[in-house]
C-alpha cells in the first residue's frame, strides 16, 4: 500500500516541477502597423493651431500629447517631436469655474498662469510645425514673429513663431523650409482655416475680409508645388464651415430661447451691421432668426448679453479703453447711437458688430470657405495628394447633433459647447477626442492611398482634455460667464 | 478555558482575512484537509470534519480543539488589452483564512460542536496607473462564518448532523472613474459591511464497514446584506455633486454546495479518499450597489455565474506512532463565463497539488502542516462585456490571464 502512497508523492512532486515552471506566455506581440507605401520614418504635420493641439485658448503639453499628428505617429510607431509646453501652456487656459450639468449652467475662468518650454533645444526642427496663429501666407512666408502675416497685415507679431521655428538658433526658415530640411517621407498639411476664421471671429471687424480666393489659390497652389518637390507622401485637409463651431453657435440659440421675446414685449435683437457707419433701424433679428443662425452671436458676446435692455455704453467704454481712444471718438464712429436706450433692444443702442456675425458676414465667411475648399481639393488632387474631407465629416457630425450625435468607439459626440465632447473651451479648438476622430480621418484617407492597414485610434481611451480651474478668478457679480479677458489673446 | 477561548476567537477576527478559491470560494479549512487536496467530507481525521461534514464529529471522542490559519498568495497576471500583450502583474498580497474547531462528546451518541471559518472571500489589487483601473484597482471581500453544531450518531455505522450559519462580512470595491469630455479621473471608493446572516448545515456518514465511509455534506446558501458608504475622492470639485458618494447598500448571495465523498483503508495505516463537490454558484448573478440617494446612479454588473464542481482525491498514510503524512490533487471548475471574467476576480480552471505532515508533539498535542500548489489554466478573453475605457463608451477588456497560488497551512489539535 506504501506504493499507493508513493505514487501519490511523485506524482505531486513531478507536477509541482511542470506546472510550477512552465511559462505559459507564449502571446505574440501584434505586428507593427502596416503602412502600405507610405513610410512614416520621417513625418512632419504643418498646420495651425488645430495641427499645433492648442486647446481651450493656449499651448500647452497635455494637449499637445493629443494633437492628431501626434496620435497618427503613435498609431505607425515613429518618432514626432513636438514644441512641447509645460501646463498650464502659454498663458490665458480657459478652465471650467464651475458646472451644474444638470442645467447646462457653467462659469468659465481663465488661469492667469504659465508654464515653460519644455522641449527648446531640441537640435532639429519639429515634427509637428503647427502653428498657433498661422495663416497660408504664413507657411512659406513667416520665419519669427515680426515677419508672420499678423504682424505684416495687422501690426500684431505672433510670438508662436519665434516659439516653435526658433530662427534665432537654427536659422532655417518658415514652416515649409523647417519641412524641407528634414527630408519627410509623409507630409499632412491642414491650413486656411485662419484665413476665414480671423474675420468670422472678430464679428468681421478684423481682418474685414477672409483671404481673398484668388490669392488663396495662388499661394495655396505655390505651396502644393513646394511640398510635391519634396518626393513625400502629402495629405492635406480641407477646410470646416467655420460659422458650424460652438464659437458661433452657442450664446444666440441660449438667447433665442431664455429672453423671453414676446412676454417682454420685444421685437428681436438690434444688431450693428458689418461696416456700416450709422445705427440701422431695420438690423433686427428675432428669436426664430437667433435660434437658426440667421445671425450669429460669438462666445465673447456672453459677456455683454447680461446687459441687454439696460441703457448702457458699456461695450464702448470697453472698446475706447482697451484702444486707448477717447470714449466721445468711439461714440461718434456711428452716428445715431444713443446709450441711454436699452441696449440691444432698441435700435439706437444696437448689438455691436464685434459681437455679431450678420447673415451677410456668414455668407462671406462660408462663401470664402467654400472657394478655398474648391482651391484645395483640386490643387491637391492635381497633384496626387491625398485629400481629408473634414467639411464634409464636420457637416455630417452637425446633422446628426439633433438625431442621437454621432458616436466614435461607442462614446457619444455632437458640435454643441462643451458637451458635446469635441471643444474645448473656446469653442473653436478640437478636444483630445476630436483629435482622435481626425487623426482617424487622416488614416482612413492614407490607408485607401497608399495600400496601409494602420488601426485607427480608439476614441475612447483617449483621456478627456475639459480643464477644471482651480482658481476664481473673478467676483460673483459682473456676471462674465465667459470673460471677455479670456478670449481677447486667442490665436486659431 | 472560556477565557482561552475568547482569547482565541479574538485573534481570529484580527487574523483572518481572505482569500481565493474557485468563484470566490476558500475550501482551506485545514491543514491536513488541504494536505489531502481537501477529500476530506468522509475522512473523519481531526476536527476540522466539523467544517467538511458536520456528521463526522461524531467520530470525535471526548473533547477535543482545533486552531489552524492558511496563508495564501495568489499571483496573477494580466496581457493586454488585446491586441497588446503588455503584462501587468496584481500586486501581491497574503491573504490569512483561519478556522478553529471546538468537538464535544455529550453523551454515547450526541455530539456538540462550534465551527468558526472564512468560507467566502476574495481579494485583488491592481497597481494604481493600470490600463484596467476603470473595471478595478481593489477588491476584497471577507466572510466570517460561526458555526455551532450538533450531530447524533443513530447507529453505530450512521450518523446525522445540522448546524447553523451565522455569518458576517465585509466588502471593499476600489476603481476610477471618468468624467469624458472632462480632463481627470477620480478614485471611487465603496464599503460595507454585513452583519447576522444567517444560513445551515447538514451532513450524513455512513461507515459501510469498517474500512469504507461515505460523507455527505451540504451548506446552505447565505444571503449577506452590506451596507456602507460610498466615497470619491480626486474629482473635479466642480462635479462635486455628481460624484458618487452617500450611503450604499448591496446584497451578496454565497452558494449553497453539496459534497458527496468517500474514504476507504486500503491498509490499516492508510487511508485515500474521494470527493466531489457541487457548488451553486449561480446565486451570483450580478453585482448591485444601490445608492440611497436616488440622485446617484445605481451601479450594477452582471455576473451571470454558473454552477461549478471540483474533484478531489486524497491520500494519508500513518507512518508511525508519531508521524502521518498526506498527499492530494484536485481539478477545480470555475463557474465564470468568458464574458464576465474580469480584473475584479482573474478565474480559470485550476488544478491543484498538495502535500503535507502531522506529527505527534505530545500525547495530546499535535500539529499539521500542508503546502499546496495552485496553477490556473491559461485564460484568454476575446469576447468581454466588461469595458475598460469607463464612462468614455464601451471597449471590451479582453486579454489573456495567468494565475498561480500558493498556499501554506498550519493547525494545531488539541485532546482535552
Amino acid at each position: 500500500m506504501k506504493k499507493i502512497i508513493n505514487v501519490l508523492f511523485s506524482l505531486s512532486l513531478l507536477a509541482f516541477v511542470f506546472v510550477g515552471c512552465e511559462s505559459r506566455t507564449d502571446l505574440t506581440a501584434p505586428p507593427a502597423a502596416n503602412t502600405g507605401s507610405a513610410d512614416f520614418a520621417r513625418f512632419v504635420t504643418i498646420g495651425n493651431s488645430i495641427t499645433a493641439g492648442y486647446q481651450s485658448g493656449a499651448l500647452y503639453a497635455s494637449a499637445q500629447n493629443y494633437a492628431y499628428g501626434n496620435l497618427i505617429a503613435k498609431q505607425v510607431g515613429t518618432t514626432f517631436a513636438m514644441p512641447l509646453y509645460s501646463d498650464p501652456g502659454t498663458g490665458g487656459r480657459m478652465e471650467i469655474k464651475s458646472a451644474n450639468l444638470a442645467t447646462g449652467d457653467i462659469v468659465i475662468t481663465y488661469n492667469a498662469n504659465a508654464g515653460a518650454a519644455l522641449n527648446l533645444n531640441y537640435a532639429a526642427p519639429y515634427n509637428n510645425l503647427g502653428i498657433p496663429g498661422a495663416l497660408l501666407y504664413d507657411v512659406v512666408n513667416a520665419t519669427s514673429s515680426a515677419d508672420c502675416g499678423s504682424a505684416i497685415f495687422a501690426g500684431k507679431p505672433n510670438p508662436m513663431f519665434d516659439l516653435i521655428l526658433r530662427n534665432s538658433a537654427l536659422h532655417i526658415g518658415s514652416q515649409f523650409a523647417q519641412t524641407k530640411i528634414q527630408h519627410p517621407s509623409v507630409v499632412t498639411l491642414w491650413i486656411g482655416n485662419n484665413d476665414v476664421l480671423g474675420f468670422a471671429t472678430s464679428g468681421g471687424a478684423s481682418p474685414t475680409a477672409p483671404t481673398n480666393a484668388v490669392q488663396f489659390d495662388a499661394l495655396y497652389r505655390f505651396l502644393a508645388d513646394s511640398l510635391k518637390s519634396l518626393n513625400a507622401k502629402v495629405v492635406v485637409a480641407n477646410l470646416p464651415d467655420v460659422t458650424a463651431i460652438p464659437f458661433f453657435n452657442t450664446v444666440g440659440p441660449t438667447l433665442a430661447l431664455k429672453a423671453g421675446w414676446t412676454k417682454n414685449g420685444l421685437l428681436g435683437l438690434f444688431i450693428q451691421k458689418h461696416g456700416a457707419a450709422a445705427v440701422d433701424p431695420t438690423a433686427v433679428v428675432d428669436s426664430i432668426g437667433l435660434l437658426t443662425g440667421k445671425v450669429d452671436l460669438t462666445l465673447p458676446a456672453s459677456s455683454y448679453t447680461p446687459y441687454l435692455g439696460q441703457p448702457t455704453g458699456k461695450w464702448y467704454r470697453d472698446v475706447a479703453a482697451s484702444r486707448g481712444l477717447p470714449l466721445a471718438a468711439v461714440l461718434a464712429s456711428i452716428a445715431g447711437l444713443d446709450t441711454t436706450k436699452p441696449f440691444g433692444f432698441h435700435p439706437q443702442n444696437p448689438f455691436p458688430d464685434a459681437l455679431t456675425l450678420d447673415a451677410d458676414e456668414i455668407a462671406t465667411a462660408k462663401t470664402a470657405t467654400s472657394n478655398f475648399n474648391k482651391s484645395i481639393d483640386s490643387i491637391a488632387t492635381n497633384r496626387g495628394f491625398g485629400v481629408v474631407n473634414i467639411n464634409t465629416m464636420f457637416n455630417g457630425i452637425r446633422s446628426r447633433d439633433f438625431a442621437g450625435g454621432s458616436y466614435y468607439n461607442g462614446m457619444k459626440f455632437t458640435t454643441s459647447y462643451i458637451t458635446g465632447g469635441l471643444f474645448t473651451l473656446d469653442g473653436v479648438h478640437p478636444s483630445n477626442q476630436a483629435h482622435a476622430i481626425i487623426a482617424n480621418e487622416f488614416i482612413k484617407v492614407i490607408n485607401a492611398k497608399w495600400g496601409a492597414s494602420i488601426p485607427s485610434v480608439n476614441v475612447a481611451q483617449i483621456p478627456g482634455s475639459i480643464i477644471f480651474g482651480k482658481r476664481i478668478n473673478f467676483d460673483q457679480y459682473g456676471i462674465p460667464r465667459y470673460p471677455y479677458e479670456a478670449l481677447s489673446h486667442l490665436l486659431f | 478555558m472560556k477565557q482561552k477561548l475568547n482569547t482565541a476567537l479574538c485573534a481570529f477576527l484580527l487574523l483572518c482575512s481572505t482569500a481565493f478559491g474557485s468563484g470566490f470560494q476558500i475550501n482551506e479549512h485545514g491543514a491536513r484537509a488541504m494536505a489531502m487536496g481537501g477529500a476530506f467530507t468522509a475522512a473523519a481525521l481531526d476536527p476540522s470534519i466539523l467544517y467538511f461534514n458536520n456528521a463526522g464529529i461524531t467520530q470525535m471522542s471526548s473533547f477535543k480543539l482545533m486552531l489552524g490559519t492558511t496563508l495564501i498568495a495568489p499571483s496573477s497576471t494580466f496581457r493586454g488589452v488585446s491586441p497588446a500583450i503588455k503584462e501587468t502583474k496584481m500586486e501581491s498580497q497574503l491573504f490569512t483564512p483561519s478556522h478553529f474547531y471546538a468537538t464535544y462528546q455529550i453523551t454515547d451518541d450526541l455530539f456538540a460542536g462550534l465551527g468558526f471559518n472564512n468560507p467566502f472571500g476574495l481579494g485583488t489589487k491592481w497597481p494604481a496607473a493600470w490600463d484596467g483601473r476603470f473595471v478595478s484597482l481593489e477588491i476584497e471581500v471577507r466572510t466570517f462564518n460561526l458555526n455551532p453544531v450538533i450531530a447524533y450518531k443513530v447507529s453505530n455505522n450512521f450518523s446525522v448532523g445540522v448546524g447553523l450559519q451565522y455569518a458576517f462580512g465585509d466588502v471593499l470595491i476600489n476603481r476610477d472613474i471618468n468624467f469624458p469630455p472632462f480632463a481627470g479621473t477620480a478614485n471611487v471608493n465603496l464599503k460595507g459591511d454585513a452583519t447576522s446572516a444567517m444560513g445551515f448545515t447538514a451532513g450524513l456518514m455512513y461507515k459501510m464497514d469498517c474500512d469504507l465511509n461515505i460523507g455527505v455534506s451540504y451548506r446552505s446558501e447565505v444571503k449577506y446584506d452590506f451596507s456602507g458608504t460610498a466615497s470619491t475622492t480626486g474629482g473635479p470639485s466642480q462635479l462635486a455633486g455628481r460624484l458618487p458618494a452617500g450611503d450604499i447598500s448591496a446584497s451578496l448571495t454565497t452558494p449553497q454546495q453539496l459534497v458527496i465523498g468517500a474514504s476507504y483503508k486500503v491498509c490499516p495505516k492508510t487511508l485515500v479518499s474521494a470527493d466531489f463537490q457541487w457548488v451553486g454558484w449561480t446565486s451570483y448573478d450580478s453585482l448591485k450597489v444601490n445608492f440611497t440617494d436616488p440622485a446617484q446612479t445605481d451601479l450594477a454588473s452582471p455576473r451571470m455565474y454558473e454552477n461549478s464542481y471540483i474533484i478531489r482525491l486524497g491520500a494519508n498514510h500513518q507512518y508511525n506512532d508519531l508521524l502521518d503524512i498526506s498527499a492530494g490533487i484536485l481539478y477545480d471548475r470555475n463557474p465564470v463565463k468568458d464574458q464576465f471574467v474580469d480584473a475584479t476576480l482573474p478565474d480559470a480552471d485550476r488544478l491543484g497539488f498538495s502535500l503535507g505532515a502531522g506529527y505527534k508533539l505530545m500525547d495530546n498535542l499535535s500539529v499539521d502542516a500542508a503546502y499546496m500548489f495552485l496553477r490556473f489554466y491559461e485564460r484568454t478573453i476575446n469576447n468581454s462585456m466588461v469595458s475598460y475605457s469607463g464612462n468614455a463608451g464601451f471597449n471590451a477588456f479582453n486579454g489573456t490571464y495567468n494565475s498561480t497560488a500558493s498556499l501554506f497551512s498550519l493547525s494545531l489539535s488539541y485532546n482535552l
